[in-house]
């Protein structure tokens, strides 16, 4: 007969420590957002510089091409649902596992943002 | 968890309705569901203590293979250039999302085992698919022609 082992439950991270953690990633991951919302931006007008351009030409519009917006949407929610994860994952965790688990979204949210950066452009191929 | 069983106990008001009865009180092999309390675990937790099952150890070395090969993919891929005439901020910025994407893998998979050890293994499992379908090495498939 065995008995049961009481799960000691430890106390959550101090909140100095756990802001220190949020400010950091938090500007990491708003930094993300805004190149993504320009990217956003400066492809949609690249996209709509291009269809202009092959309007003026005769028979130019069967190559128009149409700005991929779900992918830089997807761009764009990548980093502040990355950091709502993280958010949601350490809100009763000790201080190491916050900044374990934040880094690891912010790599996460890194590997998508790099696998779009190449995938859109090659959507356009201009 | 087992529970022991308790003594029989005669102080003990039952109600002798012989549908409800399981016995007598009195006899040396009763047992009191009231003084027995099933200990229910909570749910999603497990003893960090216990030792890995062999099939969760199976699990997790496919996964520890899985992601040892997306570490070489995102290696390979590391000269990708990603984005073109941009500001020296972003480029830092780039050069450490490419260092990350590449201990991406091992940092998941380290994370999924240290932070919620104290999970079922089946919870543990689940998040290293989630890992496996996030950082797939896309990069690499795409800078690279097969066959």
């Amino acid at each position: 007969m065995t008995a049961a082992t009481p799960t000691t439950r430890r106390s959550p991270a101090p909140l100095a420590g756990r802001l220190v953690v949020w400010i950091v990633f938090g500007a990491l991951f708003a930094y993300m957002t805004v190149q993504s919302v320009g990217n956003l931006l400066t492809v949609s007008q690249s996209v709509r510089a291009f269809n202009a351009f092959l309007g003026s030409t005769s028979g130019g519009d069967s190559l128009a091409r149409s700005t991929p917006w779900v992918w830089l949407v997807l761009d764009i929610l990548i980093a502040p649902l990355a950091f709502a994860v993280a958010l949601w994952i350490t809100r009763r965790t000790r201080l190491a596992v916050t900044v374990g688990v934040f880094l690891l979204a912010f790599a996460a949210a890194g590997a998508l943002w790099l696998d779009l950066q190449l995938f859109v452009p090659r959507l356009l191929d201009f | 968890m087992t529970t022991a069983a308790s003594p029989p106990d005669g102080s003990v008001d039952h109600d002798d309705d012989a549908a409800l009865s399981w016995g007598d009180a009195d006899d040396a092999t009763h047992v009191d569901a009231a003084h027995n309390p099933v200990a229910v675990a909570d749910r999603g937790a497990r003893d960090p203590e216990t030792p890995e099952t062999s099939g969760s150890l199976v699990g997790f070395g496919v996964f520890g293979g899985l992601y040892l090969l997306y570490t070489v993919a995102w290696l390979l891929t590391a000269s990708t250039a990603y984005v073109a005439d941009v500001d020296t901020v972003l480029t830092v910025f780039v050069d450490v999302l490419r260092f990350l994407s590449i201990v991406a893998p091992a940092l998941w998979f380290t994370v999924v085992l240290w932070a919620a050890r104290g999970r079922r293994t089946r919870t543990r499992l689940l998040w290293m698919l989630l890992g496996a379908a996030v950082l797939f090495p896309w990069p690499f498939l795409m800078t690279r022609s097969f066959g």
